[in-house]
């Protein structure tokens, strides 16, 4: 009955989030207590399952819905992936949030919303059949709302608007393609090798249909073009929501559904054999493209940045849609480095715009003199990006590479290429004004922070994830790597 | 050597410029940390001294699967490169003392040390484009440095050739890498001895190595980021960094493997080209550092051809491949010392006696280079020389003559650069430091050690001396003309000036630039407001009639229709 | 101990005891509030009990009172009677804990809480004795219990607009009867019983039948407020005081709806009815969307949730249409789960209504702006609720729309499916617009002291309403106890 660890994941957000809603501003110690030891807590449970599941033990835990409906929750090495992921960045973005929402209004409201996006990631990650799927997806979208308007601005709010426009259209769209598809092939339990391939060729059209459908609408949170809109205007968020939204939580959702949609519910020889996949590789380069070319023309940093996970995230799904072992893992890998990579990016905007109140890229001049470190994190973080080994974005371009080789699809190549250059034309200009042009003088001193340029719960995270960036590439072929763990995925479940 | 203790060493080498970088981060080490520095190239010297033949180490929990080796290719380019950044570091320790940026300028110098050392050692596909990719990226904060107009203009070419070789440097490896499943360079050369998309993957490595190299016509940046570099920067960016290309050519190329007249040919015309391009471009110079890199870029071609000759002739290559290296050693080294000559001469206020004793220092390598002989150079020359009669382009003879030519030309530039260093003396207030001094007594002394003894520094040095009166003509013929043209041109101060593809090229982009410029991305469609909704007419329309309905009589007909309705179902 | 439990029948004792506690409080207005919640506690007590002794004795119906039939009176639990029975227990004691403090001992509204408990108690005997009653005559006397409580609790605001509103009340729910015993009347002329199990055993598809059919249909249409007869909902749940709205829309629209359902399913089948389906699922998309749309624009925040109410009505008439030979049993158990989802849900906002309106003086929705403190509670319960209602995941509504789309596909009738997904994303604008003021920033210089049993209580409604998906297979299990339909609840769609 050990499988209760996975109910025990899920609670171990779920609980000091509840717990912090009825708490008041005041006690700020218990709060973040609390938040900490959740964290960690999850960080424990995590890394005993990831021990089991590493040795195949896979978790499993169902509970009856209705008649003949189930709740399931299962950890197989997918989910693994995204629930170490999440959890360690949420650590970090936890300690970030703290340091930089001190002294703000509606703070335990904050946390206690954070805290439930996190429970909804997880179940995300752990949900094993497509009804658990959808529950923590919708539950995602709700407790991620109040995050986008936390803030409280018109801004934020219009953009809150446009966010829970979008996300619920597209929850609508997923919900009634996975009744549809329910209701015709029967149980939709996450098995790879996918559960519709045995059905009756009169149904394979609607079964595209409901493919097109599920994919569009888990495209709304990944960004897809064009249902990106809601991305770069929920940037005015504050910078930890940001982050949870760019890397860990929602963005990251819409992949991995995706993902699961390919692998585990159509399975990739049945997405092949009614050549389903090309599509979602064309859109996908399309906006890997247009998202890049955005980004160029932004003169808000957080903005260029959320145009740029438009474009990175459909790295992706680009991978995925090759279907090619080595694409697939190229895909599956940038999952991991693109989070990490992206959430230091947007923990040092975050650090300088309350730092510094520095938002505007045309406001950077020399700022590295004033934040060394944190520009440092930022230029790791920009150089992977551009996929510069040693970096981890190298390792995910690199196996995308081979792999659109593999599958005889040379023109991805161009896609990468082209993505290349434009990440370099709208990252290499930041930094070129960050390091070498002469600073404004008129900053708040460092001595504010004792002699640091901003307080350690700000400057910590980002500098943790920036040497991660490094490490995700120098030790790419070592045990526990995330490219060992996803190349271990392609060979244990996809018999890749 | 057990294999850990190598795995140390050769990761040793490119690692403590790194480490040291991180300790000019650290306050409190940085003082220590900027003492080193300097130094911070010497393991790779003793390295490349190392008696000991080839030694290798695989290193697979590193980046995906990593070797790195000292082989008779890398050795010889190693101990070029260490030599070339010991007297660099030497050079800046003194340069550096009272800039403003110090310790930026000695992280990049470091970082772009490690990656130009390790770039000698690896053997591995992605350790290689590692190593590239740092030194590159690394050069550009050295290159604008001075942040003047200059620098700024050619630190941004500089930048994009560099992205530019990048991504097509990786769309060579990656076909490369999945003909063959393993990452070793070797294998990938006897791969692409016989693939079908070997011409694609050649053409792709020449122009993105091309472009270090300084390959005509993507040479545009060299004559602009050397001068603007600070002088021990630009002394390592022309000694060591186009020896780069060079080796990065020499790894992959699938040399003495397969018969490629096409592309031997290309080369070799390619060569030519630069050999006598560069001269003529640098003839017009009238600044010593632009005239310099032009020089740089016909030195180069010289190797290039040899390349190419290898390229003819598969079994001729293992005596071919060490000229090829000695050549790089002898023109790395020389530049080097003549860049740091400059800098000594044109740059520093040095007194006037001195300035005289370094020029004297000066003819050495001059001489060196428009091989002279009992010099390295004229040892080069005569080394390639019984190959020529490989060429598929040209035959024998004229090839000599060509060279001759273009020692002749090379002459007449040095003679022009020994005139302007002559004219111009130093402006700054500044005098040289010992430091300083030392970087180019060391490199001086060691273009003099390669010419009389070569085999002392390279084991495999070519020891074939040509007769020596070979070797003069070209010299004193270039000599006697550029003494003519001083003669000439001594009262009216000579005032030549050029302009090179990047004009042109800015030229051609311009109006690119503008139409990107104009060309607006349709702003993203906005949705209507929360607020707006209350008042669509569609809306307001339903209120009238909710009016409606919430009268009783319109209720009453209304449940009569329905009843109706029911009945008549 | 377990004898004790399944040989009681609880549901006697729970129509009985509020009935008797009615005249108790009646006779002893001092100690009403006292009074009052204890019964309110025992129900919830007894309601447990029944569960308890359903899943324990496996229990098929039990039937009471062994009077003589036909004018006797016959009672029976079955499954649907105790689903009912207990979400009113439920929605019962959330409200009369909000009512502790929502009509305080003391104050110049004592009159108000005199009157309200004997009347709310009257209220609830009634309902529970109408989801028991196993006759359509009972159904039809309880029905008018129930009608006349909720009459008399509507005008309980007192003012004008509460009297109007009450008045409109009383005269559709008499039409309503009225159509209705016209029904009852001519069944009983033909068949001599009024028992649902006899007549729907009895029962052929005449065209008499059909008049009677259409009558009664007509008269409990007009009752459970679907458009377009639902003019006189808005006004009587937004006048009446919050705890009234929160039983009215909770339960009172649900009695008549029962009444339907049994109709429908245990009277009715052998009737040719898929027509006047159609007509009633017709009407049911028109109040999905109208209601949905009025909600959208309204500005305050009773009138929005009385809105809604009309818009999740048209959801549980979608039953009929869909209700096929092999999704019978689909339909039926969604409209039972968004009943039920639907009472959780809605009164817990209502609450939230009367709260604020309680606090502010006013239930504009901008009074929200700046929602911060104790208007936080209110804000998140709100939204908890409020999931059920746009049928977010894992809501109880989310499992309801699930199975009707699932029938729709099934049946073929896909001209359903827009309706009920664009519901879903109407029923998410008007509750986002709440939200966006909600979390509007505004400096609010203090905020109002809210009473615990305000917050809290609610807090556990809406927390039920969001979870009920999850919890929801024990209550469907019993709900199909002797359900009049027997296929599997989930149907699969074969090409």
């Amino acid at each position: 009955m050990n499988d209760l660890i996975l109910l025990a994941i899920l609670l171990s957000s779920l609980l000091p989030g509840l717990i912090i809603f009825t708490l008041p501003e005041e006690s700020v110690r218990l709060r973040t207590t609390l938040n900490l030891t959740g964290a960690l807590l999850k960080l424990l449970l995590v890394a005993v399952l990831f021990l089991r599941v590493a040795q195949r033990e896979y978790a499993e835990l169902r509970l009856p819905l209705l008649p003949d409906m189930e709740l399931v929750l299962r950890a197989d090495a997918l989910s693994l992936l995204f629930l170490t992921l999440s959890a360690f960045l949420w650590f970090l973005t936890t300690i970030y949030a703290i340091g930089y929402l001190e002294g703000s209004p509606h703070r335990s409201r904050f946390f206690g919303f954070f805290s439930l996006c996190v429970c909804a990631t997880t179940g995300i990650a752990l949900s094993g059949d497509m009804v658990t799927f959808i529950i923590f997806y919708e539950a995602l979208t709700i407790s991620t709302y109040p995050l986008i308007v936390h803030r409280g601005t018109p801004a934020a709010l219009s953009a809150g608007r446009v966010y829970l426009a979008y996300t619920l259209s597209g929850g609508v769209v997923l919900f009634f393609a996975t009744v549809w598809l329910r209701s015709i092939a029967g149980p939709l339990d996450f098995t790879s090798g996918g559960v519709v391939s045995g059905l009756d060729p009169a149904l394979y059209g609607s079964l595209s249909i409901i493919f097109a459908l599920l994919i569009l609408s888990l495209g709304v949170k990944a960004a897809l073009v064009p249902l990106h809109i809601w991305l770069p205007s929920a940037m005015v968020a504050p910078a930890p929501v940001s982050a949870l939204l760019h890397a860990v939580a929602v963005v990251k959702a819409g992949a991995f559904g995706i993902i699961r949609v390919i692998h585990d519910i159509f399975g990739l020889d049945f997405s092949i054999k009614l050549n389903l996949l090309f599509p979602l590789a064309l859109l996908a380069a399309f906006t890997i493209i247009y998202g890049s070319i955005r980004a160029l023309s932004q003169n808000d940093l957080k903005r260029r940045l959320a145009f740029s996970t438009v474009s990175q995230v459909s790295y992706i799904l680009l991978g995925v849609a090759m279907a090619t072992p080595l694409a697939t893992i190229g895909g599956m890998v940038h999952l991991v480095h693109q989070g990490v990579m992206k959430i230091t990016l947007f923990f040092c905007a975050g650090n300088l715009a309350e730092t510094l109140d520095i938002h505007k890229i045309d406001e950077m001049d020399g700022v590295g003199r004033r934040m060394p470190w944190t520009m440092t994190a930022f230029t790791i973080g920009a150089l992977g990006m551009i996929g510069l080994p040693p970096l981890a974005g190298f390792i995910s371009k690199w196996y995308l590479g081979l792999g659109s080789l593999a599958a005889g699809q040379p023109w991805i190549i161009v896609v990468l290429i082209a993505s290349t250059l434009l990440n370099a034309a709208y990252f290499l200009p930041i930094l070129h004004r960050v390091w070498f042009v002469e600073p404004r003088q008129d900053w708040p001193p460092s001595t504010l922070y004792s002699g640091r340029e901003t307080t350690w719960a700000l400057l910590a995270p980002p500098l943790v994830t920036a040497i991660l960036v490094i490490l995700l590439g120098i030790l790419a072929h070592s045990v526990g790597s995330p490219l060992y763990w996803v190349e271990l995925i392609a060979a244990r479940e996809d018999g890749l | 050597m057990s294999a850990p203790v190598t795995m140390a060493i050769l990761l040793g080498v490119p690692l403590l410029p790194l480490l040291l970088v991180g300790a000019l981060a650290a306050a409190r080490l940085r003082r220590l940390a900027l003492s080193i520095a300097p130094f911070a190239a010497l393991p790779g010297l003793v390295l490349a001294l190392l008696p000991g033949s080839e030694t290798a180490v695989a290193i697979p929990w590193l980046l995906i699967g990593t070797h790195l080796g000292v082989d008779d290719t890398g050795r010889i380019f190693l101990l070029l490169t260490a030599l070339l950044w010991l007297a660099a570091g030497l050079y800046a320790g003194g340069y550096s003392k009272n800039s403003p940026q110090r310790a930026r300028f000695w992280i990049f110098f470091l970082l772009c040390m490690s990656g130009n050392l390790g770039f000698t050692l690896a053997l591995d596909m992605i350790s290689f484009y590692l190593f590239f990719t740092l030194m590159s990226f690394a050069a550009y904060g050295l290159i604008i440095h001075d942040n003047t107009p200059f620098a700024l203009r050619a630190g941004k070419i500089y930048l994009w050739l560099v992205i530019i070789g990048e991504v097509l440097l990786f769309v060579a490896l990656l076909p490369a890498a999945r003909m063959t499943d393993s990452l070793l360079m070797s294998d990938v050369t006897k791969a692409l001895a016989n693939a079908d998309a070997t011409s694609l993957i050649l053409g792709l490595l020449i122009v993105a190595l091309g472009i270090k190299i300084g390959i005509v016509p993507l040479h545009f940046w060299l004559p602009l980021a050397h001068p603007a570099a600070p002088i021990p920067a630009s002394a390592v960016l022309s000694g060591a960094m186009i020896k780069a290309g060079l080796l990065g050519l020499l790894r992959l190329f699938p040399l003495g493997s397969t018969n490629l007249p096409g592309w031997s040919a290309t080369l070799i015309s390619l060569g030519l080209l630069m050999a006598f391009f560069g001269v003529v471009m640098g003839l017009l110079q009238n600044q010593p550092k632009t005239l310099l890199a032009y020089s740089s870029i016909s030195q180069i071609g010289f190797p290039l051809m040899a390349i190419g000759l290898g390229l003819a002739a598969p079994q001729q290559w293992p005596l071919l491949a060490p000229v090829v290296g000695f050549y790089a050693l002898h023109h790395g080294l020389a530049k080097g010392a003549l860049f740091l000559g400059v800098g000594l001469t044109g740059h520093l206020n040095t007194p006037t006696l001195m300035r005289y004793v370094t020029l004297a220092g000066l003819l050495l390598p001059a001489l060196a280079l428009s091989g002279a002989p009992f010099t390295s150079g004229a040892r080069a020359k005569a080394a390639l020389k019984p190959f020529l009669e490989l060429s598929p382009l040209l035959d024998e003879s004229l090839l000599t003559i060509l060279l001759g030519g273009a020692a002749v030309g090379t002459t007449l530039l040095l003679g022009r650069l020994l005139f302007l260093l002559w004219q111009q003396a130093g402006d700054s207030e500044t005098a040289g430091t010992t430091g300083m001094w030392g970087g180019w007594s060391l490199l001086l002394l060691m273009v003099a050690l390669v010419g009389i003894y070569p085999g002392l520094l390279t084991p495999n040095a070519p020891t074939a001396a040509g007769k020596w009166f070979d070797a003069l003509w070209p010299v004193t013929g270039g000599a006697l003309i550029s003494l003519l043209g001083w003669y000439s041109l001594r009262n009216r101060g000579v005032n030549l000036r050029t302009k090179d593809v990047d004009v042109l090229l800015e030229a051609l982009l311009r109006p690119l630039g503008k139409i990107a410029a104009a060309v607006k991305l349709p702003p993203a469609p906005r949705l209507p407001r929360g607020a707006r909704w209350q008042n669509l007419p569609l809306l307001l329309l339903l209120r009238d009639a909710e009016q409606q309905l919430r009268q009783l009589r319109v209720a009453g007909v209304m449940f009569i229709l329905l009843l109706l309705a029911l009945l008549l179902l | 101990m377990t004898e004790l439990i399944v040989h009681q029948h609880w549901f006697l004792w729970m129509t009985l005891l509020p009935l008797g506690a009615a005249v108790a409080t009646f006779l002893a207005p001092r100690q009403a509030r006292w009074i009052g919640f204890t019964t309110a506690l025992l129900l919830l007590l007894c309601a447990l009990l029944a569960i308890a002794a359903a899943i324990i004795s496996k229990a098929q119906t039990i039937t009471a009172g062994n009077w003589s039939t036909p004018l006797g009176i016959e009672l029976r639990a079955d499954g649907l009677a105790l689903v009912m029975l207990a979400i009113t227990a439920l929605v019962g004691f959330i409200v009369s804990c909000y009512a502790l403090s929502y009509f305080p001992a003391r104050g110049h509204h004592q009159s108000r809480t005199h009157y309200f408990w004997p009347l709310w108690l009257f209220l609830w005997g009634g309902c529970n004795a109408l989801f028991i009653s196993a006759d359509l005559f009972n159904l039809y006397v309880t029905l008018e219990l129930v009608t006349l409580a909720s009459v008399a609790l509507i005008a309980l605001e007192g003012g004008k607009a509460a009297l109007a509103a009450a008045l409109r009340y009383l005269f559709i729910g008499l039409l309503g009867s009225l159509a209705y015993l016209l029904g009852v009347g001519i069944l009983y002329a033909t068949y001599a019983t009024v028992d649902i199990a006899l007549l729907g055993d009895m029962l052929s598809a005449t065209r008499l039948n059909h008049a009677a059919m259409s009558l009664m249909v007509a008269g409990l249409v007009l009752k459970s407020a679907l458009f377009p007869l639902h003019f006189w909902l808005p006004q009587a749940h937004a006048k009446a005081p919050a705890p009234v709205s929160a039983v009215l829309s909770a339960l009172v629209i649900k009695c008549a709806y029962v009444i339907l359902l049994r109709l429908w399913f245990e009277v009715f089948p052998a009737l040719e009815t898929i027509a006047v389906g159609h007509l009633l699922g017709l009407l049911g998309s028109l109040a999905i969307i109208w209601g949905s749309l009025m909600a959208l624009r309204q500005e305050r925040l009773k009138l929005l949730i009385a809105y809604s109410t009309v818009a999740q009505i048209g959801y549980l008439f979608l039953v009929f249409p869909l209700a096929r030979s092999q999704t019978m049993a689909a339909a039926w158990v969604a409209g039972v789960l968004m009943m039920m989802a639907h009472a959780c849900g809605k009164a817990a906002m209502f609450m939230v209504a009367g709260t604020i309106h309680h606090t502010a003086g006013s239930d504009r929705i901008s009074r929200l702006a700046g929602a911060g403190g104790p208007i936080g509670v209110l804000v998140v319960v709100f939204t908890l609720a409020a999931t059920t209602i746009i049928g977010l995941p894992p809501s109880g509504g989310f499992f309801a729309k699930w199975l009707f789309i699932n029938a729709a596909l099934v049946t073929g009738q896909w001209w359903y499916l827009p309706i009920i997904l664009s519901g879903t994303l109407l029923a998410g604008a008007y509750i986002a617009r709440v939200l966006g003021w909600a979390f509007l920033d505004v400096k609010r210089s203090s905020y109002p002291v809210i009473p615990w049993v305000m917050k809290w209580p609610p807090l556990v409604l809406s927390v039920i309403a969001l979870l009920f998906g999850l919890i929801a297979f024990e209550p469907v299990q019993i709900a199909l106890i002797g359900a009049p339909v027997s296929t599997g609840v989930l149907v699969e769609l074969r090409p």
